[in-house]
Parts: structure tokens; C-alpha cells; sequence
């Protein structure tokens, strides 16, 4: 009986550090999350942009985007007519080019708009760069509540020191299967919920996960930019030739 | 009412028992009471331009400009933080629409490291070192976007600009603001506010201080001035009950309505005060009399209320007319006041009727106490009076006939001026604010032109553009701003000229970088048919903002409605001289335009000949073909061209080609440049040689333009003073002026179009109608002015005949309705020609006195007529009746005038100057409608010797 009940206590035990041994910490998971935003090579998308004021009407945009790795991004505003070619290509942090085809001319963009709104929409400069957390947050995961808890790691984010954002804070959903961010709250440096992207419909394209649907939300505003991705390609093979100003320049004609 | 006393006298418990309960229930009403300081809510909501004026408001959020002024040098760390947290915390405020502050502004600039469309100041990065402030407060300081805007030009002050969503509740907003900055920043006592809405507020709580202070001194005074007059408890006592009363039932009732204290309805208690004594201290007066010769309280009571129900009823009546006849007024806020101010005349009634009857029955009876001291002193001076009155009735009318002739003669001097600001303490914080306004910041009254028509289209905005010059140019207006200018800017930051670009893609591609900024919000309606172009005035004073604003109506009424873009490059030879005529004149109106803002003066016809040369001009100078040659090469070899790495001797070629060619035909197009291009570069795909080609005609229209234009401009330095390089973005501007030669397309008002010879129909490219309307605040204050005189005009002769017709009624006899008014029309007059000779000016306030002296002044007229005709028909003799009158009514008449004409002058100590003058001329004219009672009244009587007074 005695050993019946050690033996008990010893598989208890060892399921239990089996267990913690298994289980993610924070870090990890925004790891692992970030692994499964930057898995493909490159990716091109048709973007469906849909400006939506608190009044309930809306703008629509269409735009392509291009982007390879981390850094090199190129955004093509296809319609309304009348920007039609404007274009924005981003090489790094500090590199970034603003192309009018009005005027026919690139222009370098100073890089300290990062925490300005791209273009009208509710996404900031550095909401649409932000693909490596793990180098500018660290993760811890929280306790799930609610519905939203099964099937979610909740990780509350915060800015590493030193590290170059304007959140103080952000709070991430991540689905457990996918890795994929569905949602994440954005705290501006007071502390204050400012912004929620909440994302949706996640398919599997060319064998990567991505949600096919995003709305971003300036809680202030009740704005709202919902982007519907109407194309998606992945590992197209884009050279690093194609983004530079004069591509930049001719995606625009 | 003899029935009513006796019933009174009978049920007085219950009377009594259910005054006190009203009382309690309206004076809780009365601790609600709520302030209304916004501006707009005092104005006739039905008017055309007061709706439009509400309209902007909600459309752009741009109606209420609180601005909150700090004066601390402007580029410190410890400044410009307070700034961010400031904005910050404003930006959170329920009922808050836009804060725009140096924290927060958006700023294009072209710096080292590109193009910068972004805030003036990063979120959360504040230039700490000495090198990084300078350099901030130079850029700043250096641009007309920010200076006097947003910092004044030693940079020693800076606003922050508040605009308040419509509809909010100004007066706790502006609490609000108040009350946040007072826990934010450190040094409370370096910032102040302004702007309308802080001066209303400031107003308002002036008011409501003032009452707090004022009220109970002037209350004491009357207090003093009745115990003298009667030496009893009761003749201080029950008046003032009565008074209290009326002040209490008034002010609950405008809560019940929903009614507010605003800046003149905040007066009513102390006009209520001195009114509503009045009746009471006749009727204690007459009380006196009966009790002094030996009534009981009871018939006493009865017996006054008999001889005097007529005239107390008769004179509230008179007075509500003169109150009310403020109904007809443009400024609701005069209309509320003339209702509230009626009301509380007739409850003042209410409670004489019920309250003395009912309180005086408690009264010692004869034999008991001080009554037995007998009836009250006659005044034998008066009666002397009376009998000097009587002697040399025909020297007072003459000496009245004088006094017209001079009051006419100084009624024309008065100016009309409205200084709303003036309404603030002399030395307190808001005045010092306001001030600093106007000095340092262009003022705080803002003018808007509403613009209707396409406002992507860049002829919509370079029509804008035109206004805004020109609005720069009237004296006292100034610091514009629209989505032209805004516009202009930003082409200046990346293409270096600050003009509108020509066409709609380069409009809509720079209005692109706006999306979703507050700025493009407050400047252009959603569906952009519809824009607003603002400025401000510096200045309150009404000629001065009635000339800038009619001026601003005349531009406007020449601007054509219509226009015809056409192109000019298809319209030669046909219509060439023409159009080459409406273009010189247009640039050098606008080069004129912006010198004249800067006070700088050019002969027309020079600029015009410069203008001109430049712009038939199409050859150039070899430096110049050097230029567009080097130009063309450095495109060819940049990052941007769109055939990758051309080698450099070939790319010098090309450019050497080009400039040939160009030179040759004094112009080069894209299919030349397409045809250069194909034989200097072989392998090229094609869509890539053509899209060079359009680059490179851009690259060299641009380089043609830019040294043409600096061309003329170096022609035109010669032409301004030495220092004029020096002066605040002049060379940005004329620059941008000179460019638009370089234009294709020119906009022609449909008349100058139609005046062109015949134009190839494929010259014209498009109709659009501009429309705009001046519709700021400027605008509405103006028009509300001009209103004010011939309305309150208008009222005085409505209340005056009304008051006439009433008293003829009364007495049956049309001469006791025109002899009861003269004395109170020679008050007015005299009133008036106070004002014209002590320059003080017909605002708000000093125009409603001729309203309060009728309504105070008719009843000392009544209660005398009433009076004299009574005594005459009893002693039947003019001179007794004269001395009766004078010792009896007289002394009430007496008494009263002290009292509400001391009380007044109480307000002489009050802060603001329109309380101040308005304390002093009602004051003023109290004492002089006694003074015509006792002199011109009865010289007319006994002149005319009219029939009513025969009549029993």
C-alpha cells in the first residue's frame, strides 16, 4: 500500500514537472508567433482598404503589397482614381520612400513618422512594420478568462528597455494552433487603451496561415481601417532589386 | 380690492403659511440655477448668418476658439513638455472637438533626411539640448504657419487653441479647462485663457461675483436709506420681504423654465431689488400717513390699498411694457432679460398685494408702541419746492426746452462700439489674456468665409488662394488659414513653391498625405464641396470690425462665380493677347497683393512689365540651358530613373541632346524626348523608355520654370527694400506667385471668357462654380450691431407709446397719456446725451437703459399724477394740491429715487466696465426722472391744465 501510494506520488510529480517542461513561456510564444509571421519568403497581396468613420460611412481604397523578409516593404495604392500610384516602400526602420506620381518623384520620408498614421488608415507607420517583437517586447503570459481563454495564449507585452516604440504596453491574443496574433490591444505611453486589431477569417495559403481580414480600431475616433485581403500569393520569389525607388516608381505607372 | 384686502386680512394664516411654502420651494428651485456663458445661445437662432454660424460650428467644430495662452519662453524643455501634457490632457475632454497646439501640429518640412509630414514636435520627444532648441525655435520662428499663430514672434508666449464640439455646454467646458491646466502645470499663474468662450465664461462669473458682493451692499444701502426715511422696523422690514420675495419666486422660475443665468439676466436680482422697493415704500408711505392720524392697522391697511391699488397696478403694468418692449430685440439674451425682468415685476406685485395686507395687520393697534409718535413728518422743504415749482413753471419749461436742444445736439456723438472684452476687469488676469490676444496673436474674433464649389479642384483652391491674400491685406484681419494654403505648403515642401498645384492629380496626391488629420477635418466639409478659409480679427471695436467686414463683402461681391478653365497652349493665336493680358494682370494683383500685406508698396506698372517680359520670355540665357542640361543628367543617373544604371557619358549625351533641342525650338515635348531617348538608349524595354520620357519632360519643365521664375523674382528684389530678403516667408510667396506662369492651364471668370475671341473648343477644359460666404463671427457681431440701434430705437418708441396709450386709457384722456411721458423722455434724452458727451458708447448694456428708465421711471410719473389729481379734486386747488402731492407721494418719490438710485450706483464699484456703466446711468437716470417729476411734470400740469384732472 505504502509503495502503491509513492508510486502515485512519483507520477504525480512527474507529470507535473512533465507538464511545466511542455508548457511555453511568454517569450517563447511571441517567438513562435513571430516565426509564424515571417515564415514565407515573400509575400504579395491584393488589399481590399476600407476607411469606416464612427458615422458608419466609408472610404474604400485598394492597394498592393509587396513584402520580403523583415524590412522590404512596397505599398501601391491602386484605387480611387486619383491616387492611383501613390507609393510607399520601406527598406528598414530609418529608409523609407514616398512616391507621388503626380509630381513623378520619389521622396525619401523621414523616419521618425513611425508613429503616424500610414495614409488615413487607423495603422500606424510602425503597426505596419512591426513584425519582430521579440527584439523591442518582452512577453509575459497571462491567465485566460472568459471565452476568449480556450484555444488563446494571452500575453501581455511590454517595451524592452531602450527599446525605440510608442506603446507602453500591448496585449496579444495568440491563437495556440496557428500562432497567429487574432487580436492586440495598444496602450499609448499614459497607460490608455488606445487602439484594438482584431483579426479574422485565418486560412491556409501556400501552406502559411494568415488572417484574411484585420480591422483596426482608434478606440478614440471609433474609426475604424478594415483591410480584406482579395489576393494572396506567397514565395513568389521577389528579388531584393524589386524594391528600390525606381521599382517603387514604375508599380506606380 | 377691497374685497381682496379683506379677504387677505381674513385668511392671513393660510396666506401667509402658503407664501412661505412657494417660497421654499422656489428658492430651492433658485440654488439650482445654472450659468450660461455661450455666446451663440445669446444670439437669434432664426437669423440667416447665425445659422450659418452654427452650421460651421458643427460642420468643422470651428464656431468656439478657447485659447489658452502660456507666456513662459516657448523653446524649454519644461515649456514645451507642459505643452504636450497640456494638449494631451485637453484632447481627453468630453466636449472638446480639435486641440491644436506646437505639441501637435502637423509640419511638412524638407529636411536632411527627406520629406517630413509629421508632427512639429515628435510624441514623447521633447529637444532637450541647447543646440536642438535653437534649432527648433529658428524653424519655428521662421514660419508664417506658426508665428502668431501658435507663437508669438519673440517666441515668449505660446496658445494652446481649444475648439469646442457644438452644442456642448461652454461654460463647463471652459470650467473644465481651467480646472485640468490648474492641476497640470506647475506654474498656474503663467497661463491665462481667452478667445470667446473664455470671455463669456470670464463675463459670467464677473456677473455672478459681482451679485455675491454687490447685492448685499446694495441691499444694506437700501436697508440704511429706509430706516432713515421711516424710522420704523416695519417700513425696512416688509419692503424688503417683498423685494427678497420676488428676486427668490423670479429666479426658481427661470430654473422651472430651463432658464439660465447669463450675463444680463445675471442682473435681474438687482434690478428686481430696486423695483420692486418701490411699491412697498409707497405703500408704507401712505400707511404712515393713515395710521398718523389715528387709524387702526386693519382700516389703514384697507384704505391704502384702496387709494393706491390703482396706481401700483397701473405702474407695473408700465414697467412690464418697458421691459418687454426689449422683445423686440435681435440678442435673445435681451429678450430673456425683458421677460424675466417683466416677470418679476408683476410677482413683485403678487407679493406687495398679498404680503402687506397680510403683515401689516399685525401691527401694534393706536395707543401701543411707537406708532403713537403721530402721522410722518410733512416736508415742509418740499413744500417749498412745490411753491418754487408753482412760481416759475414757465423758466423750467424753457430751461427743458434747453435741455432737448442740447441732449439733440450730443445724441449724433455717441458711437456705437461693442468691445465685449472691455467687459472684463482692467488689470485682471482675462483682460491681460485678451490683450496679449490681440497683441501677440492676431486677436481672438475669427472671421471664416465658407467657400462652396469642387475643393479638389485646384482652380477651387487657387480662387482661395485669392481671398487670402486679399483678406491679409484689410487692416486688422489677419493669420489665415485654409486647405489652399495648406495645400500650397506642402507643394512648397517638395517642390519648392507655394502656390496650388495646376492639376487635380497633384492636388489629390498631396491631400493624399492629409487623410485622416484633424486639420483636414476643421478645413474641408467630408464631401469636399465645401471648405472654410479662417482668419481673425485683432480688434473689437465695432467700426473698425464693420469696415474689415464690409470690405471683406465687397471682394467677395467681385469675385466672378464661375470660371472657365482653359488651356493655354491651344488657344494661340485666336485668343492669345488676351489671355496673355488677364495672366499678367492676375500674377501682378497677386505680387501686389502680398506686398501690400507686408506693407510694402511697388509701382503696379513696373511689376506688370516685369511680369509680362517674363512671362513671353521663352528663351533662355546659356547659364540657364546649362542648368536644365545638368539637371536632366542628374535624373538620368538617379535612383528614380526609370531605366537602371545608363552610363554617365551616355546620360550627358541625352541631356546635351534635349537641351539642343530645346534651345532650337524654345520648347520640348514628350514624343521628342521619346524619340532622344530611343536612339541614346538601346536596350531599354519600351514602357520604360516612355515613362522616361514623361519624367525627363517634367524634369525639364520644371528646371525651365525654376529659372524662369527666379529670373523675374531677382528683377523684382531690385524693386523692394534692401531687407525685404529678410521679411517672414515674402520671397516663399512671390516665388509661388511668379509660378503660376509656368501654368498650361489658366482659370477665366465666365466674363473674360466669353469677351476671348473665339477659342478652339478643345482649349476649354472645364466649367466649375466657386461660390463664398462670409460667415464668421465678425460677421454676426456686425450685423447683430447694426440691428441693435434701430431695434432698441424702435423699442423705446413702442414702450413709450404704450405706455402713453396706457395711461390716457387710465386717466380717459389722451393729454395724461403724452404729459405722463415727457419727463421720462426727457430722462432718455438726457440719458443719451451723457453718453455722447462722456463718449460712452451704445453697446449691449447702455442700450437696454432707455428700457430700464422707462420701467423705473413711469411710476414715480404715475404714483405723482395719481397723486395731484386726487389732492386737486379734494382741496381743488393747484398750489395746495402741488404742496399735498409733494409732501405725501412726493416723499415716496423721494425716498425711492435715493434708494434705487443709490443702489445702482453701488454697481459703480463692480468689476466690469459694462456693469460699471450700466450702475451709473441707471443710477443717473433714476435720479433725473425724480427730478422731472418734481419739476417738468408739474409745470406741464399747470401749464396745459388738462381736463382729466378736473374729473372726478
Amino acid at each position: 500500500m505504502k509503495k502503491l501510494s509513492m508510486s502515485l506520488l512519483a507520477a504525480v510529480l512527474f507529470s507535473l514537472v512533465a507538464e511545466n517542461a511542455l508548457a511555453l513561456t511568454g517569450n517563447e510564444i511571441l517567438k513562435k508567433a513571430e516565426e509564424a509571421m515571417n515564415a514565407p519568403r515573400d509575400r504579395t497581396a491584393t488589399e481590399k482598404m476600407i476607411l469606416i468613420k464612427a458615422d458608419g460611412s466609408a472610404k474604400v481604397r485598394t492597394i498592393r503589397f509587396y513584402q520580403k523578409g523583415n524590412d522590404k516593404r512596397l505599398v501601391i495604392f491602386l484605387s480611387p482614381a486619383d491616387v492611383k500610384g501613390v507609393g510607399f516602400l520601406s527598406l528598414s526602420e530609418d529608409r523609407m520612400y514616398l512616391y507621388l506620381p503626380a509630381f513623378r518623384k520619389v521622396r525619401r520620408i523621414a523616419s521618425h513618422i513611425k508613429n503616424e498614421n500610414f495614409m488615413g488608415t487607423d495603422f500606424s507607420y510602425e503597426d505596419m512594420a512591426e513584425t519582430r517583437y521579440t527584439d523591442d517586447y518582452l512577453a509575459t503570459l497571462q491567465q485566460a478568462q472568459g471565452k476568449e481563454g480556450p484555444g488563446q495564449y494571452i500575453l501581455d507585452l511590454r517595451p524592452r528597455p531602450g527599446a525605440d516604440v510608442s506603446y507602453s504596453r500591448q496585449k496579444v491574443w495568440v491563437d495556440k494552433e496557428t500562432f497567429i496574433l487574432t487580436k492586440t490591444e495598444y496602450y499609448s505611453p499614459g497607460g490608455k487603451l488606445i487602439k484594438v486589431l482584431t483579426s479574422g477569417n485565418i486560412k491556409k495559403v501556400d501552406g502559411y496561415w494568415f488572417p484574411m481580414k484585420m480591422t483596426m480600431e482608434t478606440l478614440k475616433t471609433a474609426h475604424r481601417t478594415v483591410l480584406e485581403v482579395v489576393e494572396i500569393k506567397h514565395d513568389s520569389g521577389l528579388a531584393d532589386r524589386f524594391f528600390t525607388e525606381r521599382n517603387l516608381k514604375r508599380q506606380g505607372r | 380690492m377691497k374685497k381682496l384686502t379683506d379677504t387677505i386680512i381674513r385668511c392671513r394664516g393660510v396666506v401667509i403659511a402658503l407664501l412661505a411654502i412657494l417660497t421654499l420651494v422656489l428658492g430651492y428651485e433658485m440654488l439650482r440655477v445654472r450659468l450660461n456663458a455661450d455666446f451663440t445661445t445669446y444670439l437669434r437662432q432664426d437669423d440667416p448668418l447665425v445659422r450659418q454660424f452654427n452650421y460651421i460650428g458643427k460642420e468643422y467644430a470651428s464656431k468656439s476658439m478657447a485659447l489658452v495662452l502660456i507666456e513662459d519662453d516657448v523653446f524649454t524643455p519644461r515649456t514645451l513638455k507642459l505643452i504636450q501634457n497640456l494638449t494631451a490632457a485637453y484632447e481627453e475632454l468630453d466636449g472638446v472637438a480639435y486641440v491644436t497646439s506646437l505639441a501637435n501640429v502637423l509640419d511638412f518640412r524638407e529636411t536632411e533626411w527627406g520629406l517630413e509630414v509629421g508632427r512639429l514636435i515628435r510624441r514623447g520627444k521633447i529637444p532637450q539640448n541647447e543646440e536642438d532648441l535653437k534649432k527648433l525655435r529658428d524653424y519655428v520662428l521662421s514660419k508664417e504657419m506658426y508665428v502668431k499663430k501658435l507663437v508669438s514672434e519673440d517666441g515668449k508666449s505660446t496658445v494652446i487653441v481649444v475648439r469646442l464640439k457644438q452644442g456642448v455646454s461652454e461654460f463647463a467646458v471652459t470650467k473644465e479647462i481651467g480646472r485640468l491646466t490648474g492641476t497640470i502645470a506647475p506654474r498656474p499663474e503663467r497661463i491665462s485663457y481667452g478667445g470667446m468662450p473664455f470671455l463669456m465664461y470670464n463675463m459670467t462669473l464677473l456677473i455672478v461675483n459681482n451679485l455675491k458682493l454687490l447685492d448685499p451692499l446694495m441691499i444694506l444701502l437700501m436697508l440704511v436709506i429706509l430706516f432713515m426715511s421711516f424710522r420704523k422696523a416695519g417700513g425696512v422690514f416688509l419692503p424688503m420681504v417683498v423685494v427678497s420675495l420676488s428676486v427668490v419666486w423670479t429666479i426658481g422660475l427661470m430654473t422651472v423654465f430651463n432658464l439660465s443665468l447669463n450675463l444680463l439676466t445675471g442682473l435681474v436680482p438687482i434690478i428686481l431689488i430696486a423695483m420692486a422697493s418701490a411699491d412697498g415704500i409707497h405703500i408704507m408711505r401712505r400707511y404712515y400717513e393713515k395710521r398718523g392720524v389715528g387709524q387702526e392697522p386693519a382700516p389703514a391697511i384697507k384704505e391704502t390699498f384702496l387709494e393706491l391699488s390703482t396706481p401700483l397696478i397701473i405702474t407695473t403694468f408700465t414697467t412690464m411694457i418697458g421691459f418687454l418692449s426689449l422683445l423686440s430685440s435681435n440678442f435673445s439674451i435681451i429678450r430673456q432679460f425683458g421677460i424675466v425682468t417683466a416677470l418679476g415685476v408683476l410677482l413683485a406685485l403678487v407679493a406687495t398685494f398679498l404680503l402687506f395686507p397680510a403683515l401689516l395687520v399685525f401691527s401694534r393697534p393706536k395707543g401701543k408702541g411707537r406708532d403713537k409718535a403721530g402721522p410722518p413728518k410733512e416736508f415742509f422743504v418740499l413744500q417749498h419746492v412745490a411753491e418754487l415749482v408753482f412760481n416759475h413753471k414757465k423758466a423750467i419749461l424753457i430751461f427743458s426746452g434747453l435741455i432737448v436742444i442740447a441732449a439733440a445736439t450730443a445724441i449724433p456723438r455717441i458711437e456705437k462700439d461693442v468691445d465685449w472684452s472691455l467687459c472684463l476687469q482692467k488689470g485682471s488676469k482675462p483682460y491681460h489674456a485678451e490683450m496679449l490676444l490681440r497683441r501677440d496673436f492676431g486677436g481672438t474674433l475669427p472671421v471664416q468665409v465658407l467657400v462652396g464649389g469642387d475643393i479638389n479642384d485646384p482652380f477651387t483652391l487657387k480662387a482661395m488662394r485669392y481671398l487670402e491674400r486679399y483678406l491679409e491685406t484689410v487692416p486688422s484681419v489677419g493669420e489665415t488659414h485654409s486647405i489652399a494654403g495648406v495645400i500650397s505648403e506642402m507643394n512648397n515642401v517638395l517642390n519648392d513653391r507655394y502656390v496650388v498645384p495646376e492639376t487635380k492629380e497633384g492636388v489629390a496626391n498631396l491631400r493624399f498625405l492629409l487623410e485622416g488629420e484633424d486639420i483636414l477635418k476643421q478645413l474641408v466639409k467630408e464631401d469636399d464641396t465645401e471648405a472654410l478659409i479662417q482668419a481673425k480679427v485683432d480688434t473689437w471695436h465695432t467700426a473698425t470690425m464693420a469696415e474689415a467686414v464690409d470690405a471683406i463683402n465687397a471682394f467677395i461681391g467681385s469675385l466672378p462665380e464661375k470660371l472657365v478653365v482653359v488651356e493655354t497652349g491651344s488657344i494661340f493665336p485666336e485668343a492669345g493677347e488676351a489671355v496673355f493680358k488677364i495672366r499678367r494682370k492676375r500674377i501682378t494683383d497677386n505680387l501686389l497683393l502680398d506686398m501690400k500685406r507686408r506693407r510694402m508698396e511697388v509701382e503696379r506698372e513696373r511689376l506688370g512689365s516685369i511680369v509680362g517680359t517674363a512671362l513671353s520670355e521663352k528663351e533662355l540665357t546659356r547659364d540657364g540651358y546649362v542648368r536644365v542640361r545638368r539637371k536632366v543628367e542628374e535624373y538620368l543617373l538617379s535612383n528614380e530613373a526609370e531605366i537602371e544604371a545608363i552610363p554617365p557619358a551616355e546620360a550627358a549625351a541625352m541631356a546635351g541632346d534635349i537641351v539642343e533641342r530645346l534651345g532650337r525650338n524654345a520648347g520640348i515635348g514628350e514624343a521628342e524626348i521619346l524619340t532622344l531617348a530611343q536612339s541614346a538608349i538601346k536596350q531599354a524595354a519600351p514602357e520604360d523608355l516612355k515613362a522616361l520620357a514623361q519624367s525627363l519632360e517634367v524634369v525639364v519643365s520644371e528646371a525651365v520654370g525654376e529659372i524662369r521664375v527666379t529670373s523675374a523674382l531677382g528683377k523684382i528684389r531690385r524693386l523692394l527694400p534692401p531687407d525685404s530678403d529678410r521679411v517672414r516667408d515674402l520671397l516663399r510667396d512671390l516665388k509661388g506667385d511668379l509660378w503660376e506662369m509656368n501654368e498650361n492651364l489658366v482659370a477665366l471668370s465666365m466674363g473674360e471668357y466669353r469677351r476671348l475671341p473665339a477659342i478652339p473648343v478643345s482649349a476649354k477644359v472645364r466649367e466649375l462654380a466657386v461660390s463664398f460666404e462670409n460667415t464668421g463671427l465678425a460677421a454676426v457681431i456686425k450685423k447683430m450691431e447694426e440691428e441693435l440701434v434701430p431695434t432698441q430705437v424702435f423699442s423705446l418708441f413702442i414702450a413709450l407709446i404704450l405706455v402713453a396709450i396706457t395711461l390716457a386709457f387710465i386717466f380717459r384722456s389722451p393729454a395724461a397719456g403724452i404729459t405722463g411721458i415727457i419727463p421720462i423722455s426727457l430722462t432718455i434724452l438726457v440719458n443719451f446725451a451723457v453718453m455722447g458727451y462722456f463718449k460712452i458708447s451704445l453697446d449691449s448694456f447702455t442700450a437696454m437703459i432707455a428700457s430700464v428708465a422707462i420701467g423705473l421711471g413711469i411710476d414715480t410719473d404715475v404714483h405723482f399724477m395719481s397723486c395731484f389729481k386726487r389732492e386737486f379734486s379734494r382741496l381743488g386747488n393747484e398750489l395746495k394740491a402741488l404742496k399735498k402731492t409733494f409732501s405725501t407721494t412726493g416723499v415716496a418719490i423721494l425716498i425711492n429715487a435715493l434708494t434705487v438710485g443709490l443702489g445702482f450706483a453701488v454697481l459703480l464699484l463692480a468689476g466690469g466696465q459694462h456693469i460699471r456703466r450700466l450702475g451709473g446711468l441707471v443710477a443717473l437716470t433714476v435720479l433725473l426722472s425724480a427730478l422731472f417729476t418734481f419739476t417738468v411734470l408739474p409745470a406741464v400740469i399747470l401749464w396745459i391744465k388738462p381736463e382729466f384732472l378736473r374729473r372726478k
